[in-house]
């Protein structure tokens, strides 16, 4: 059954718009459910404190390549947040140096996100969305703007392809 | 500006000194960043003279590395400028 979804804004930084996946079926953006995943108290408190530090700096000063970690292939601007004292990942794609659109992440337990059910999905997810965007950008049904992505952000993945 | 609520309330709960410390990491990596820059190098270059590979020091401009006084050290003697300044007694 295909899963849909749409991408919607999260929050408007001076820099950097933040984007987020929003599952037809859940209530909260992909972005807010990896938060809520890691309340305060939690043990990943510090590395979630460096996350939210480090988004604040990037949405200040722009997304700038050198400060992502590439988990994708060139090219499709599949990033994660670069912690180094956990093996806490969070996703994104990085449209452009104003727009980044999240995913979801957890903790990578294996050596590589291919070997962990759930991250697969997550990296997948954004994979299929990068070709997605890409796709509607050559066509026209999708345009940049700054920092805004215009038109239309409703998408469709069958999950089993 | 648009912000989410559920991030806003854990953003208040972000600790001083991991402000500090992300903030510090970011200066560093620029302050890198520029001298490559103007001494016309890449990472790669910066890489074989410190004898790290590329991917250790990729990592140290992302702005969440956390230093050593021996990397910073490392880094100023292979680069011959200051990275960093301590202001005096």
């Amino acid at each position: 059954m295909p899963q849909k979804y749409s991408i919607e804004l999260i929050e408007e930084h001076d820099a950097v718009n933040f984007y987020s996946i929003h599952l037809d079926v859940e209530e909260l953006s992909e972005l807010e459910r990896f938060f809520e995943k890691f309340p305060e108290g939690s043990e990943f408190d510090e590395d979630i404190d460096t996350i939210i530090e480090w988004l604040d700096r990037i949405g200040q000063r722009g997304a700038l390549e050198r400060h992502f970690r590439y988990e994708g292939k060139y090219g499709d601007g599949v990033m994660a947040i670069p912690i180094e004292t956990s093996n806490l990942r969070l996703y994104c794609i990085r449209l452009s140096d104003k727009i980044l659109i999240f995913g979801n992440g957890g903790v990578k337990d294996c050596a590589r996100w291919q070997d962990s059910e759930t991250l697969t999905q997550y990296v997948e997810m954004l994979l299929d969305t990068s070709r997605f965007i890409s796709s509607r950008i050559s066509n026209g049904t999708i345009c940049i703007v700054d920092k805004e992505i215009v038109g239309n952000l409703k998408f469709s993945r069958d999950e089993t392809k | 500006m648009k912000r989410s609520s559920i991030i806003e309330a854990r953003r208040a709960k972000v600790s001083p000194e991991v402000k500090s410390r992300v903030g510090m990491s970011f200066m560093i990596a620029d302050r890198i960043h520029a001298i490559l820059e103007e001494k016309e190098l890449r990472q790669r270059d910066l890489a074989e003279m410190l004898g790290k590979s590329e991917s250790e020091v990729s990592k140290w401009m992302r702005g969440t590395h956390n230093f050593t006084i021996d990397t910073i050290a490392a880094i100023e003697t292979a680069l011959g400028m200051p990275i960093l300044e301590v202001v005096p007694c």
